[in-house]
């Protein structure tokens, strides 16, 4: 999977836990590729959950306790880095 | 001498050693030594005296745990003002609940924060126009938090009711001019309660934590809760008051909590149930022993783990020092079980902390016999002023004992807690439950009242009731039952919850029924609901 198409929908993913927990609305939260999500606040420990949930589901991927931090979770751009490196193992 | 003026001497004494970091892992950290730190403290200090803050002016902060948000704290209570954090994710419909509630003097906010209470006063309306905002440091100080340490801090001034020049509230009880924090926690009555602490006490608890953890100047302790939560708050003021370094975290992820250990020389760690549940998920490699070396303590707070989940901890954790406390938000901490008591009494809270007793009286006002249950009092450290805007509230929680247990404690306030427990001949205490059906999970106190009020709001439910039953990861799982009003969507209550509540407050499920259990008085029987609920769980364990 090319990398732009993951981003699509892992930012459609967080989008919608954000619009979840701030209610829905016309104008969406903004955040950018680079931005601290959970440290930074824009989701919680729930939504954080949430986030890897919807990723091992929407990948068809398995993730492992050992993967789960903010090193691979913490910005849409890491998450996409994680996810594109882990289909490519699978496909090895 | 008071705790900021210790807090003041520590800042002298230490200058150059590190005083708090923020840790992105597996590598990224920006610190601020003591002198610094005690800078950017007084810089914004003189900027809030500069807008107009006065003593005893409560400021409330709304803020992601960063070390603006110590900044923040500290200059608050430099400037004698009473400090009020509140969790950073609680979505902002909640946060301005808050708000006009407590009327603060100011809102200290973030980017962030700022932006998302903007936008809820918009869709409020125009007759809730945002104010404008002073921003601080005034010219530059943009940027996440590791590209700036300065990151811009926004003042908003609350706007303020007549005749209320934010120190209009009432604080309940005498001598509520000495409080300088307010922590707000569920109200058993539905909505939430700020709880007043003087000055004095923090000081006095934070002294019983350096004590009975050891905590010296070269200690490294990690933050993982929040200054919001008074056992978080705790060890933010033990660790300066110390001389300590404190590293905030803002990840339970297990993975990065141990990153944070080996990478970071972590000695000490304050954490609630959920956090060691969920570690010990996490597989030991041959390395853990040596990885975790630099751990000395841990600590089980504000909750408890099963019998098995403490011995597994106790096996996990080999060779680090286990304390389990317990209290409330209105008691900070009644009882603390020691690690040299661990093996032996590990189902029990500990003894009584320095500075408190701890009685369990009958529905008759008295003391009751050893391992007899009855519901728990505490007098002493730890003890709150009063509720915030609450006289009611708060003589009803803080009372005079019948029997006093000692002279000395006959005028004393003690506080009624509400949980039910017993004490053992050694004095030991073993919590056994609540009388009012408060539930505690991932960390946090919830009182059904609350979650049920906002359900009862949505136009399609008639009635609905709220139980929290075991569970191994969260502590407790809250389930809502509920009965429709016409044609009921499970999933538009679900959003209509989230927006209103706080994410830790939304029932992880929600059951249809056609009716709700009642006793002939017409209360809900709760009890009812929960066996119902807790014997389907040990079911599903079975299977």
């Amino acid at each position: 999977m090319e990398l732009d198409e993951i981003k699509k929908i892992i930012r459609k993913i967080i989008s919608d836990i954000i619009a979840l927990n701030n209610g829905p609305d016309e104008k969406p939260i903004e955040f950018g590729d680079d931005d601290s999500l959970i440290d930074g606040g824009y989701i919680e420990s729930l939504g954080a959950v949430q986030l890897i949930e919807e990723c091992v589901q929407n990948f068809d991927i398995l993730i492992h306790p050992a993967e789960l931090s903010l090193e691979n979770f913490d910005t849409v751009n890491r998450i996409c880095h994680f996810i594109q490196s882990r289909l490519a193992e699978d496909q090895r | 001498m008071n705790l900021i003026q210790e807090i003041s001497q520590v800042f002298y004494r230490y200058k150059a050693k590190a005083a708090t970091s923020h840790y992105v892992p597996p590598n990224s950290m920006v610190t601020l030594t003591y002198g610094q730190l005690e800078a950017r403290v007084r810089e914004l200090a003189q900027y809030l005296l500069k807008q107009g803050m006065q003593p005893c002016d409560l400021v409330m902060c709304y803020m992601t745990k960063s070390v603006d948000l110590v900044v923040s704290i500290l200059a608050i209570m430099l400037n004698g003002g009473i400090c009020c954090c509140f969790y950073s994710k609680q979505n902002p419909q909640y946060a301005l609940k808050l708000f006009s509630m407590a009327h603060p003097r100011f809102i200290l906010l973030e980017e962030n924060t700022l932006r998302s209470v903007k936008r809820q006063t918009e869709k409020i309306g125009p007759n809730h126009p945002f104010p404008s905002c002073g921003k601080y440091p005034e010219v530059g100080g943009t940027g996440g938090p590791l590209q700036n340490q300065h990151r811009a801090i926004y003042v908003w001034k609350y706007p303020s009711a007549e005749n209320d020049s934010g120190k209009g509230f009432q604080q309940g009880g005498s001598g509520s001019d000495k409080a300088s924090w307010c922590l707000f926690t569920s109200g058993s009555t539905g909505s939430p309660k700020g709880v007043l602490i003087s000055g004095e006490d923090l000081l006095q608890r934070a002294m019983n934590e350096m004590e009975d953890y050891e905590i010296t100047d070269q200690d490294c302790l990690l933050s993982l809760l929040p200054f919001s939560f008074d056992v978080g708050l705790n060890q933010l003021l033990s660790c300066f008051l110390s001389g300590a370094h404190l590293v905030i975290l803002n990840s339970w992820f297990p993975k990065d909590i141990l990153t944070a250990v080996r990478s970071r020389n972590i000695n000490g760690i304050s954490g609630v149930p959920s956090i060691w549940a969920e570690a010990m998920v996490y597989p030991q490699g041959a390395d853990f022993e040596q990885n975790t070396q630099p751990l000395r303590y841990l600590t089980v707070s504000g909750g408890d783990l099963s019998k098995n989940q403490l011995l597994q901890l106790r096996q996990y954790f080999r060779n680090v020092k286990i304390f389990k406390t317990y209290g409330q938000t209105e008691t900070f901490r009644s009882s603390m079980l020691k690690p040299f008591d661990f093996e032996r009494k590990m189902t029990s809270v500990g003894r009584p902390i320095k500075g408190t007793e701890v009685c369990v009286l009958n529905e008759k006002g008295e003391i009751v016999p050893p391992n007899t249950e009855g519901e728990i009092v505490h007098y002493g450290v730890g003890t709150m002023l009063g509720y915030l805007n609450d006289l009611e509230g708060t003589s009803e929680k803080l009372r005079k004992m019948k029997e006093p247990g000692s002279e000395a404690m006959k005028e004393g306030k003690w506080v009624f807690t509400g949980d039910r427990g017993k004490m053992d001949e050694e004095g030991y205490l073993y919590v056994l439950g609540r009388e009012d059906g408060m539930i505690k999970s991932l960390g946090h106190r919830i009182y059904p009242k609350e979650i049920e009020g906002c359900i009862l709001e949505y136009e399609h439910v008639k009635n609905a009731a709220v139980v929290g039953i075991h569970d191994e990861r969260k502590g407790q799982a809250i389930i809502a039952e509920v009965v429709a009003n016409g044609v009921l969507n499970r999933q538009s209550l679900i959003v209509y919850l989230r927006e209103r509540l706080p994410y830790y407050m939304v029932p992880g499920e929600i059951n249809v029924v056609d009716s709700l259990p009642m006793t002939e008085s017409g209360k809900i029987k709760y009890t009812t609901i929960k066996e119902k609920y807790e014997e389907r769980r040990v079911l599903q364990d079975r299977s």
